[in-house]
């Protein structure tokens, strides 16, 4: 893990919300091709950590770096982050007046500037590495949450990016639905992708993490590796926490 | 000892089944559920005299609408015989053909388009036109019983109910209500034999459309409308020629050329078919108002400049010369959407409004006198606005140069567009300079979101290529003497100036629309003070008022040396006032958008333009679509104001028959029919677009969950 290439770097960062501090303080590196799962109660700040990440929320003190470049005010290191950075929200939003195939290949064409066909191309690939290929001419409404999820994630996977951030990506689906949207995760993971991803899911973590990372009041309590999350917490919280969901 | 808890097995289902059939249809079973229905026998007894209370009060008062219409003593005369009047008021009669071409253009356009993007209507279901048919069959029954005519002897004589003896009956009520029995009888029968069976064949609606058009032709060729005679009598005579054949061929083409539309799309690519059929419906409109309507007389000294007027002031000068030195400025821009690109935008807007306004202005000044002696007091505003310009240019160059920091797009658009306002207001230029200029400002301002690769750069150019074709070639017709001999202030009136108003009005107003509503909710404060100032002075004064200002104050207001024709100054008024309504309508659409897609755009690295132009306004119009169409069906019924300041539609002409008929026809007593006319003529356009609304809102997937 740690003679991996650093792909995203936070130190001490800090952030709040008003009075309200969301982070007080988070230092964590993630390596290229390491997959980090955090976990924690609700209000515990990991959302907007990685929201931060790709600027959706701006941090106020400290320092994030994502691939080398430094996260800053300049407009310019914004976009250079956004696009090796891609992510999956828990409410999927996906474009609801474009079809599924134009939601995917919107991006390519008009930030990375592709041609129409080269990216229709990419397109249907990413669909059939997520499994839906057939439903490439539909519209997200008329799809199921776990195939709306799928696209979500190829349409984040259209962009090329070098890290993957999941925001709570099984949060709104139900059992049957969060196994397809799993493995999906799980393929992705196993060809070498740096992902993080915000979950409650700890049978993923148990099979696919390289980390995981406890969070709380805006803190990292506890990290380490999924067997010693699950065999062995250390810190009183950690074990309250994982007596709840375990 | 432990007892394993048993559960019950149940299994899958089978199969899925069939819902039972419902019961047979019958005047029992209808008079059930229609009358009789509810709980106890009371409620039944209440529902079923309210039911036909109200169908006797509805079909008194359409039989009210009839009995009108068709008393012996109406004049229809008056509709029929002023109905070019009506249509097209001032145009010479000689040059009507034009009038026919434009309408033909219309149809061919139209029969394309349903072609091309395939909304043929759907199909009706045979069960559903056996309905619609016996339906019409007891409503023409029921009415024809039910007119009262004036003299009649009552057969029966209820507050709602009264009907004639059929002793009384003329002969052509009696074939009316035949005809109605027929029409029941042949739904009716339809129904029952053919069952269920109905709901599977059915007509395409096209198909029935085209059986209506012939149906139509025939009647025009058949029947007799009536003209007057003396003063006050009136007899029937055969359509005029002139009317009947120019029909005959319009449909004729529009079912030819629908059938041309069906051999392209096989032959042609249709996203090409599209592309160019938009083209030309976007470029049919003025071609029609200003080439084949006004008929103007061109020479070609309008295009190269007349003797001492220089090749750079002359139509095609300034033409090559935008297209060149701004399609090279625009295709430097359109290279990428790197945030540099702002600094570059500033530099050279900087550059060119900066010092270009000192050295057009230093044209017409005593510069040396101004060196020597210093600014007059008495000088004249082109100097002061030329020194503050320039330094203003200035200043942007040297921010765009020494601020690291990525500058905010939006703070330098606002720069660029404070200038580029105070350049085009202030500066003596001719009008079409400053028409391109605004142009230019704006397309220089997306190209960087919509530009990129090299098809992209090379679509952003071809754009701003056209756009300056367009309004070159508009000013030039538009500043051609017209060949037409008419009578009024213009060749335009009637309902022909009433379509033109209201759809050059709101094209232009909704993309003001649109633009007013970003700036109403963007993050800079001056954007949102100036759009609000907008939307709540336009909106706190009546139309009316606003076309008396457009008529009477507007010239005040230009800068000096642009002067507005009259119809242009309506045209330019109801695009203003439209565009601050519109612009509500889609704010309230954009509220109603989600941060999760402003979210996702911008996750995916979007520029706050792409997603506005991508995501954000496709959607909020699709949300506020119902209260647009209701923007647009008002501000059609609203071109009817224009009678206020002089200027003849559709309304004014039918009010200002009574009296001033020529002589010796003197329409005394006929405003009723006029205006029952006007009312059914504008119900028909407002209905109809309506349902097309309606019906584009079904095929978008709106209002479905």
């Amino acid at each position: 893990m740690t003679d991996r290439k650093p792909m995203i770097v936070a130190e001490g960062v800090k952030k709040w919300f008003g009075d309200f501090q969301a982070l007080s303080g988070v230092t964590t590196t993630v390596g290229e091709r390491d997959v980090v799962v955090v976990i924690g109660p609700s209000g515990s700040g990991k959302s907007t950590f990685i929201r931060c990440i790709n600027r959706l929320e701006v941090h106020q003190e400290g320092r994030i770096a994502v691939d080398g470049i430094e996260l800053t005010n300049d407009l310019r290191n914004i976009d250079a982050i956004r696009r090796e950075v891609g992510m999956v929200f828990q409410s999927f939003n996906l474009f609801p007046h474009l079809t599924v195939l134009e939601n995917i290949t919107l991006a390519p064409i008009w930030v990375r500037k592709l041609t129409r066909t080269e990216s229709e191309e990419n397109g249907m690939q990413l669909l059939e590495r997520v499994g839906i290929p057939e439903q490439a001419d539909k519209f997200p409404g008329q799809l199921s949450g776990g195939q709306q999820q799928r696209v979500a994630i190829a349409r984040a996977l259209a962009m090329n990016p070098k890290v993957m951030l999941f925001d709570e990506p099984t949060s709104a689906l139900d059992p049957e639905m969060i196994k397809e949207v799993l493995d999906v995760m799980k393929e992705l993971a196993q060809s070498g992708m740096t992902m993080i991803v915000v979950t409650h899911e700890m049978g993923f973590a148990r099979e696919v993490a390289d980390r995981v990372l406890f969070f709380d009041y805006g803190t990292i309590v506890e990290e380490g590796t999924p067997e010693h999350f699950f065999t062995n917490p250390q810190h009183d919280r950690t074990k309250l926490f994982l007596s709840q969901i375990l | 000892m432990t007892d394993q808890p048993q559960g019950i097995v149940h299994g899958v289902a089978d199969k899925l089944e069939l819902p039972p059939e419902p019961p047979p249809h019958g005047p029992k079973i209808w008079i059930q559920e229609n009358l009789l229905s509810g709980d106890t026998p009371l409620a039944k007894a209440l529902n079923g005299v309210l039911s036909v209370v109200f169908a006797l009060l509805a079909l008194n008062v359409l039989q009210y609408v009839t009995s009108y219409m068709f008393d012996p003593t109406r004049r229809w005369s008056a509709v029929t015989f002023n109905m070019k009047l009506m249509m097209v008021q001032a145009f010479p009669q000689a040059d009507l053909l034009r009038i026919w071409l434009s309408v033909g253009i219309f149809f061919v356009l139209v029969a394309l388009s349903l072609v091309v993007w395939g909304g043929d209507g759907g199909r009706l279901s045979l069960f559903s036109l056996g309905k619609l048919i016996r339906n019409i069959g007891v409503l023409f029954m029921l009415l024809v019983v039910m007119h009262g005519a004036v003299g009649a002897s009552k057969l029966v004589s209820l507050p709602l109910l009264t009907l004639d003896s059929p002793a009384d009956w003329s002969l052509s009520r009696v074939g009316l209500f035949l005809v109605g029995l027929a029409l029941f009888a042949a739904g009716f029968l339809y129904l029952r034999q053919a069952g269920s069976a109905a709901k599977d064949s059915s007509v395409p609606v096209l198909g029935l459309v085209v059986v209506a058009m012939a149906i139509i032709t025939a009647f025009i060729w058949t029947v007799e409308l009536p003209i007057p005679v003396g003063q006050f009598d009136e007899t029937t005579g055969p359509i005029a020629s002139t009317t009947t054949w120019p029909w005959t061929i319009l449909f004729l083409v529009a079912i030819a050329s629908y059938f041309l539309g069906k051999v392209l799309v096989r032959v042609v690519d249709v996203a090409r078919l599209k592309r160019a059929l938009v083209f030309l419906w976007v470029f049919s409109y003025p071609v029609i108002i200003m080439v084949i309507q006004r008929k103007p007389i061109l020479d070609w000294s309008d295009l190269l400049g007349r003797g001492v007027t220089p090749f750079a002031e002359s139509a095609l000068g300034l033409f090559v010369l935008f297209s060149l030195i701004g399609g090279a400025i625009i295709w430097w821009l359109a290279f990428s959407n790197d945030v540099t690109i702002g600094r570059v935008i500033a530099i050279v807007m900087g550059a060119v409004l900066g010092i270009g306004t000192w050295l057009v202005v230093s044209r017409s000044n005593d510069w040396e006198e101004v060196f020597v002696n210093g600014v007059p007091e008495s000088a004249s505003l082109p100097v002061w606005v030329a020194i503050v310009a320039a330094l203003a240019g200035l200043a942007l160059i040297a921010g765009g140069l020494l601020i690291k920091d990525g500058i905010e797009i939006a703070r330098v658009i606002g720069l660029i567009m404070g200038l580029v306002a105070l350049l085009v207001w202030f500066v003596p230029m001719p009008f079409l300079v400053r028409t391109l200029i605004i142009i230019f400002a704006f397309v220089a301002i997306a190209a960087p979101s919509f530009g990129g690769s090299p098809q992209a750069r090379i679509r952003v150019l071809a754009v701003w290529v056209a756009l300056v074709f367009l309004v070159v070639v508009s000013f030039v017709l538009g500043a051609a003497e017209t060949a037409l001999e008419f009578q009024s202030t213009t060749f335009l009136g009637g309902f022909n100036f009433s379509i033109l108003l209201a759809i050059t009005g709101l094209v232009l107003s909704f993309p003001l629309g649109v633009v007013l509503a970003l700036a109403r909710t963007s993050t800079m404060p001056i954007f949102r003070l100036l759009a609000t100032g907008y939307i709540e002075l336009i909106r706190s004064v009546p139309m009316i008022t606003w076309l008396f200002f457009g008529a009477v104050m507007l010239p005040v207001f230009l800068p000096a040396g642009i002067s507005f024709d009259e119809i242009v100054r309506v045209i330019v008024i109801v695009a203003i006032f439209n565009a601050a309504y519109v612009a509500e309508n889609i704010r309230g659409g954009l509220q109603s958008i989600g941060t999760g897609q402003y979210e996702a755009a911008s996750a995916m690295g979007l520029s706050t333009v792409q997603s506005t132009a991508l995501i954000v306004l496709p959607q909020a119009i699709r949300a506020v679509l119902p209260a647009l169409v209701g923007s647009i069906i008002v501000s059609f019924k609203d071109t009817s104001l224009v009678a206020i300041i002089g200027l003849a539609d559709i309304l004014f002409i039918a009010k200002s028959f009574v009296p001033g008929q020529t002589t010796p026809h003197n329409f005394l007593g006929t405003q009723p029919q006029m205006l029952f006319f006007i009312a059914l003529f504008y119900w028909v356009f407002t209905f109809s677009f309506s349902r097309m609304a309606l019906r584009y809102e079904k095929s978008i997937g709106l209002g479905e969950h």
